[in-house]
Formats: C-alpha cells, sequence, structure tokens
C-alpha cells in the first residue's frame, strides 16, 4: 500500500521532469562501484554520454576538488569526536588524532582508513627524522610533536605527490563530515636498548595501526631487578606487563613520571606513585622494580581533550 | 460541575490580577477564548483531582503558565535517524508544521529544534530536541539525539526509548557511509520498526529516488530488517516547511506520518502485561494473615488470583485472598498502585524483600546475565578510576540487592563515562528478566547505570565456587596452570 501512495507521488511530481537521460542500471552500476552521491552520478553519466568508464574518471578527477569545496563548506563544524591512531616498531611509536564530528564517523571503515593512512605517514616521518638526523642523540629517548599544519603537509606514502592535506579532503567530500588531522606525536630511540609498547582503548586493530579513542606509548628499558617481591612473582605475567602498563597510563591518567614537589596532589598524578591498574594492591614503582624495568617517558591521547 | 469546582478553588483564594492574567496567557497560548480557557483548567484539574488544589495553587503562583497534558491517546516515542544534512531537523520542522494547521502541533521553526549545544542537557540522561504532536491516532514524542553515545546512553537508562524511528534519506546523495552506522545502531538499541523518509526529491527525480530506495531496502535487508516491507515516503521537508509544492511538500508529511501511524505499532502498556509487585515489606497480621506491600509495576491485581513468589532461590504458589490500598479493600489494584495483597497460607518468614510476587510462570530468577552499561563519570557521582573484570559490585534492581562478579566483555577495562557490555554472575539467583534496569553500587558511589540485554543459562556448582575467588587467586591459578605445561 505504501509502495503504491508513493510511485502515485512520483507520477505527479514528476510527470514534467524531462531529465531521465541516465538510464537507472548504469548510474546504479556506476553508484555501487564509486560509492559516490547519487548527483555526481547522475553529472557524471550524462556528461560522458553514458560512457561508464569515462564517467567514473571524470568522478574521480572531480572528487578531490569537490572534497576541497566541501572541506571549506564544513571548516567552521567542531569536531569533538574522532579516533587516535597509534604504529610502533623497535625504533619509534608514532601516535595521531584525527577527529570528526559524530562518533557515528568515527565507526566508519573511510574514517578508520584516514586514520591509519595518517598514522602510517606521521609513523615514517618520525623515523626518517630519527635515522638522519645529525644530532647526536643526547637523551636516549626524543620526543617529537606534529601540529595540525605539519601533518596536513606530510607526504602519503602509498602516492608520492599526494599530500594527507589532500587525502583529508577528498574524504571529507566523500563522507560528509567536517575533519582534521589535530595533532600527532612520537617516541624515537636509536638506542637497542629501549623499547616501545602501546595500548588503545577501545582497542581496535586496523592494517596495522591500532585505533582507539584513548591511546598511550611508553618506552622503557629492561635492567637489573631491584626489589623481587614473592607473591608478584605468582601474578606478573611480563608479556602482559608492557601493555598493562600502557592501559594504566590510559585508565589512570599520570602527568609526570615521578613526583617533583611533596603534595600529595602532585604523587596522585606521578605515574611512579599511582596504584598498578592491574594489581592495585602494588604501586607501579613496586611493580617496575619486581621486573627491573624502568619507565623513560610515555605519551597519552585522549580524543577530543584540550590541548593547552 | 467541574467549572464550579475549579472556580471554588479560584474564587476561594480571591480571583486576584495575577490569576486573570494567568487565565489570559493560558488561553492565549492555546489559543482559545477566555471563557473556554478557564474550562481547559477546569478539565485537567478534574482529571487530576486529587492535586487539583496543588496545581490550582501552582497556576496561580506562577505567571508564565503551561498546558496541562491532556491524556486521551496513546502515546509512542519516535525519533529521526540519519546523516548530518539530510534534513532530520528539517523534517521535525515540517512535521510540526503540517500537523500544527490542525490544531496538533505547535509549529517549531527550525533553529528551535537544532537546540545551540551550550543548551543540550548534559549529564548521564541526554534529551536532545525533545518535540511532541499527534495525529488523529496517537500522541507522539520525538527524539533527535547528536551521536551513537547519545543513543545508547538513552537507552540504558530508558529516557526516550523509541518506539520506533524515521531514517531520513537525502535523493541526492543516497545511502551516505554512516547511513549503515545509523542503522546498525538502531538494531543495537531494539528499534524494530523503521519508516524511511526519502528527502530533498524536488533537487532529484524519479530515478534516483527509485535507487535510494533500492539500496536502502537492501541496506535494511542486510542488517536484520524487513527490507522488503520498510513503508517508503519520498517528499521535501523543505516544501513542506515553505508551503510550496504540496504533492511533495505537506501531502507527504501526511502520508509520512499515516505511515508511521500504522506501521509503527503502539507499545503494550503495562497495564496489559502479567502482573508483577516486587516485594517491598512484609507483615503478619494477627488473625488474618500474612501481607506483602509494594508497588504494582504492571498489569492487574484482583482478588482471587492466583500468584506466585520468586526469588532467593524460592518459589511458592499460593492465593491471594485480599487487596487493600490506603486501608481500604479494593477489589481490583492496577499498575502504578501502592498495595497490600494478603496472600493464603504463607507464613511471613517465607517471603522477603527483594522476592516478586508475579503472575504463576512469568518470572524467573537467574544468577548469569549480559548486560550493556553506562558508566558514570566523576561529574555524575561515579568513579575517576576505570576498573577492570572480576571488580566484585553490589547489583540493586526492584527492591532487591546482590553482590555481583562483573567480568568485561570485548574490553580490558572500562572507563567513566563510557559505555560498556558486561557480564554479572550473581551469587544468588535474583529475580531477572530482558529488559530490566539495574544499578551497580561499589561501597557508598553509584558506579554505573545498565540494562539486561540476554540472560544466560544459570551458572554450574565449579562455576558458582570461581566467583568467590578474586582477581589475585585466579592469576595465581592460571599462573600456576601455565608453568605446569
Amino acid at each position: 500500500m505504501f509502495r503504491r501512495l508513493f510511485h502515485h507521488t512520483f507520477n505527479i511530481s514528476f510527470r514534467t521532469s524531462e531529465m531521465m537521460t541516465a538510464s537507472q542500471s548504469l548510474l546504479s552500476t556506476l553508484r555501487k562501484k564509486t560509492g559516490y552521491a547519487i548527483t555526481n552520478c547522475k553529472k557524471a553519466l550524462e556528461m560522458n554520454n553514458n560512457d561508464i568508464e569515462k564517467a567514473e574518471n571524470w568522478l574521480h578527477a572531480q572528487a578531490q576538488s569537490q572534497g576541497w569545496a566541501k572541506a571549506a563548506k564544513l571548516q567552521n563544524r567542531s569536531t569533538p569526536n574522532g579516533l587516535v591512531g597509534i604504529m610502533l616498531n623497535t625504533k619509534c611509536a608514532a601516535m595521531v588524532e584525527v577527529n570528526c564530528e559524530t562518533d557515528f564517523v568515527s565507526k566508519n571503515e573511510k574514517f578508520q582508513t584516514v586514520v591509519t593512512q595518517t598514522t602510517v605517514a606521521c609513523f615514517e616521518k618520525s623515523l626518517e627524522t630519527v635515522l638522519s638526523s645529525d644530532v647526536v642523540q643526547k637523551s636516549p629517548v626524543i620526543r617529537l610533536g606534529f601540529s595540525s599544519e605539519q601533518l596536513g603537509a606530510l607526504q602519503l606514502n602509498n602516492s608520492s605527490d599526494s599530500k594527507l592535506s589532500d587525502f583529508l579532503a577528498l574524504n571529507i567530500g566523500l563522507i560528509g563530515e567536517n575533519m582534521a588531522a589535530r595533532r600527532g606525536a612520537a617516541l624515537c630511540s636509536t638506542n637497542s636498548n629501549i623499547k616501545f609498547a602501546s595500548s588503545t582503548h577501545p582497542e581496535q586493530v586496523v592494517d596495522g595501526t591500532s585505533l582507539g579513542k584513548y591511546a598511550a606509548v611508553i618506552a622503557y628499558e629492561e635492567g637489573q631487578v631491584s626489589s623481587e617481591q614473592a607473591e608478584l612473582r605468582e601474578i606478573i605475567d611480563i608479556e602482559k606487563l608492557p601493555k598493562q602498563l600502557c592501559q594504566h597510563i590510559i585508565g589512570m591518567n599520570p602527568q609526570s613520571l615521578e613526583k617533583e614537589g611533596n603534595s600529595s596532589n602532585e604523587e596522585e598524578a606521578a605515574l611512579y606513585h599511582q596504584e598498578f591498574l592491574a594489581h592495585p594492591d602494588y604501586t607501579v614503582r613496586e611493580v617496575l622494580d619486581h621486573v627491573g624495568w624502568k619507565i623513560k617517558a610515555f605519551l597519552r591521547f585522549e580524543c577530543g581533550e584540550s590541548v593547552c | 460541575m467541574a467549572t464550579s469546582a475549579t472556580s471554588r478553588i479560584l474564587f476561594s483564594r480571591g480571583l486576584s490580577a495575577a490569576s486573570k492574567q494567568c487565565l489570559r496567557q493560558f488561553s492565549r497560548q492555546t489559543g482559545l477564548l477566555a471563557p473556554t480557557g478557564r474550562i481547559l483548567i477546569a478539565r485537567s484539574t478534574c482529571l487530576l483531582s486529587k492535586r487539583s488544589l496543588s496545581i490550582s495553587s501552582r497556576l496561580l503562583a506562577a505567571p508564565s503558565e503551561k498546558k496541562v497534558f491532556q491524556r486521551d491517546k496513546p502515546h509512542c516515542n519516535i525519533g529521526t535517524i540519519g546523516h548530518v544534512d539530510h534534513g532530520k531537523t528539517t523534517l521535525t520542522a515540517a512535521i510540526t508544521t503540517v500537523l500544527s494547521e490542525k490544531a496538533m502541533a505547535k509549529a517549531k521553526r527550525y533553529d528551535e529544534i537544532d537546540n545551540a549545544p551550550e543548551e543540550r542537557a548534559r549529564g548521564i540522561t541526554i534529551n536532545v530536541a525533545h518535540v511532541e504532536y499527534m495525529t488523529e491516532n496517537r500522541h507522539y514524542g520525538h527524539t533527535d539525539c547528536p551521536g551513537h553515545a547519545d543513543y545508547i546512553k538513552n537507552m540504558i537508562t530508558g529516557t526516550a526509548q523509541m518506539d520506533g524511528a524515521i531514517l531520513v534519506v537525502a535523493a541526492t546523495d543516497g545511502a551516505m557511509p554512516q547511513t549503515r552506522e545509523h542503522l546498525l545502531l538502531a538494531k543495537q538499541i531494539g528499534v524494530e520498526h523503521i519508516v524511511v523518509f526519502i528527502n530533498k526529491v524536488d533537487a532529484a527525480d524519479q530515478e534516483m529516488v527509485e535507487l535510494v530506495e533500492m539500496e536502502i531496502r537492501e541496506l535494511m535487508s542486510q542488517i536484520g530488517y524487513d527490507g522488503d516491507n520498510v513503508p517508503f515516503i519520498a517528499g521535501s521537508a523543505l516544501c513542506a516547511l515553505e508551503g510550496r509544492n504540496p504533492e511533495i511538500g505537506v501531502n507527504a508529511i501526511q502520508k509520512l506520518m499515516a505511515a508511521v501511524d500504522s506501521y509503527i505499532p503502539t507499545p503494550v502498556r503495562d497495564l496489559d502485561k502479567p502482573f508483577l509487585m516486587p516485594v517491598e515489606n512484609v507483615y503478619s497480621i494477627p488473625g488474618r494473615g500474612t501481607v506483602v506491600t509494594g508497588r504494582l509495576e504492571r498489569g492487574v491485581v484482583k482478588k482471587g488470583m492466583e500468584c506466585e513468589f520468586v526469588g532467593y532461590s524460592k518459589s511458592i504458589k499460593t492465593t491471594i485472598t485480599g487487596i487493600e490500598m490506603f486501608h481500604q479493600i479494593l477489589e481490583e489494584s492496577q499498575a502504578g498502585d501502592q498495595l497490600g495483597a494478603l496472600v493464603r497460607g504463607v507464613k511471613r518468614d517465607e517471603i522477603r524483600r527483594g522476592m516478586v510476587m508475579a503472575k504463576p510462570g512469568t518470572m524467573k530468577a537467574h544468577d548469569d546475565l549480559e548486560a550493556q552499561v553506562y558508566v558514570l563519570n566523576k561529574d555524575e557521582g561515579g568513579r575517576s578510576k576505570p576498573f577492570t573484570s572480576f571488580i566484585q559490585m553490589q547489583m540493586f534492581s526492584k527492591t532487591w540487592d546482590c553482590a555481583a562478579q562483573v567480568s568485561l566483555i570485548g574490553k580490558e577495562m572500562a572507563m567513566p563515562g563510557e559505555d560498556t557490555k558486561l557480564r554479572l554472575c550473581l551469587l544468588k539467583p535474583m529475580v531477572v528478566e530482558q529488559g530490566q534496569r539495574f544499578t551497580l553500587r561499589d561501597g557508598v558511589l553509584t558506579l554505573g547505570t545498565g540494562v539486561v540485554t540476554k540472560i544466560n543459562p544459570r551458572l554450574k556448582e565449579d562455576e558458582r565456587m570461581l566467583l568467590t575467588e578474586g582477581r589475585k587467586g585466579r592469576e595465581k591459578s592460571e599462573k600456576a596452570a601455565a608453568g605446569k605445561k
């Protein structure tokens, strides 16, 4: 009954319409194949005399400029949601935050590809910086930071002449929401004693990149065991420990490694003094002393948090 | 009679200038003449006869007055879902505009619905753009939530639960990447009935509209909806709002509302369900027997009905031999009543607070549940730290509370301010059903609030034994087992 009502509507409203030039199967095929908005697919077919290949090329060619147009139109919309992506190897761990408008989009595959691509680009750049660095490494772990502009200027690794900002604009056009690569950071070291670990929450892995709303990275060094504890020996799983430490940082949000002053506020915010999330009867220091590790540096991103 | 009742109240306090002004305002608001306005107030006070005095005095006290809700049509909650630019808000504005012509809604402008962020009520209940209107058949509450997490929160806390939804898709764009996300969410939060509105047909042609319809039907079938039979209405919300092209404007909106009326079923009222009363207190009255008190949550109870008490691993069948409310005998008691029921042949100490009195066979006790929980953040009174699996919490639901062991599903920890899926193992079987709401507390803090999504079979004896073993014990035995290998 509703179908009938619906068709009835259209017999009336489109009786005068003379625009039916793109045949339905072609339009439908092109739309399915490319996923571009129906209006654009239709326009592409009309302009290219229903030649589906030409139409597809035209669409791809148009997408970039349309993406920029859309990005310009949406640039003032706020982007409180999004994802943080992490990529790491033995020398470097890089982390980026990409924002979008709604949390529906942060669940979207296309958006997640944007985040992974941005992470990869940031990771490659950090690695390159560290390896080519003429400066002798003074501290064992180097911190790098990327602003939104610096991220936008990065080259995408899969196509040499495309910048990340172009890729972002293209996807703004496709997804239809404003997006921004907000910030990036990396911990790097050429010292082989330094190890990296990471965790995201809620964790999701896409093409070798971990994604989540929260993310943390640690750089740590294994060394001499200073004080073992009998009970910890029974409960600690050394393989899980690096990840548990990252989860602790996500959950407890420490502000520093060690406290500097004597106030109890600082103690709460200093990583070494906090109760360890996975074994709340012990502090992080007790656990680290037990296994003989030292945390050299850590990074934590929370998607949408305010940055000073 | 009703008029005189109110006027007596009005006059007894003297028809002051304030009350006259109140009446005038009232009639302006309702669009009726002053005398009718008075009758309207009278009718409403009659409806709520018990509270009439306080309402009238409130009417007298505050000059800016509210219309009194008339419950003469079944109520239904719906919402709009769809991509940001596809016209959800315009459609909502169009619906109220079209219905306001029949005096069944108050027309709302676009910017009245599209609440500014600072107006958004923050906290655990989010109630963005709550609009009401009615058709010939029903009264509607209309919600539009901004994000995925907001819908989940609403589902968990039970605010603005949607009985059905209108999916808005622009004919010019078709299904956008996130249309799928919206539909998945609707399915997840249990919205079974969706009506689709294809918007912006003034900027499209029939072929495009047909293509969009095809796409959406396919997508909906994929997700698990009955894609072939979902009603589709095409039109232009903007035309309806601006009063242009009635075929795709006003008429389309009317067709849409007709489809909503007929396709989305009226929710079953609590009154029509099998009866259920969580037991609050049990008394022994010499010479009469045992009386249980509580608030009848749903259904109707009559003298002489069979009933069953369930909870604390017990189940007792008996008969209700009398019902009382406010020390007066009742023939029949309805959902919402605070009542005392006299039950035959049961001793006082056999029944406890936390059990339920229900229609025999309708309620069962369970101890292994899955739930969707919203973890309160610190500002909402929750913890500042996350929690991990095997934490023990106190679960409160209906009139019972019970220790429960919590394990996370699909996550390693739960952060304050996020929603999460949990498995709850109760130390004692309690009366639970799917859709039941509860709170989790840890000492003095309310940790989270949730809704039961799935009931698992009862725990086996060895699983039950494990519950009392803490996290450390588990880790030790796990590690010992790994060491043996």
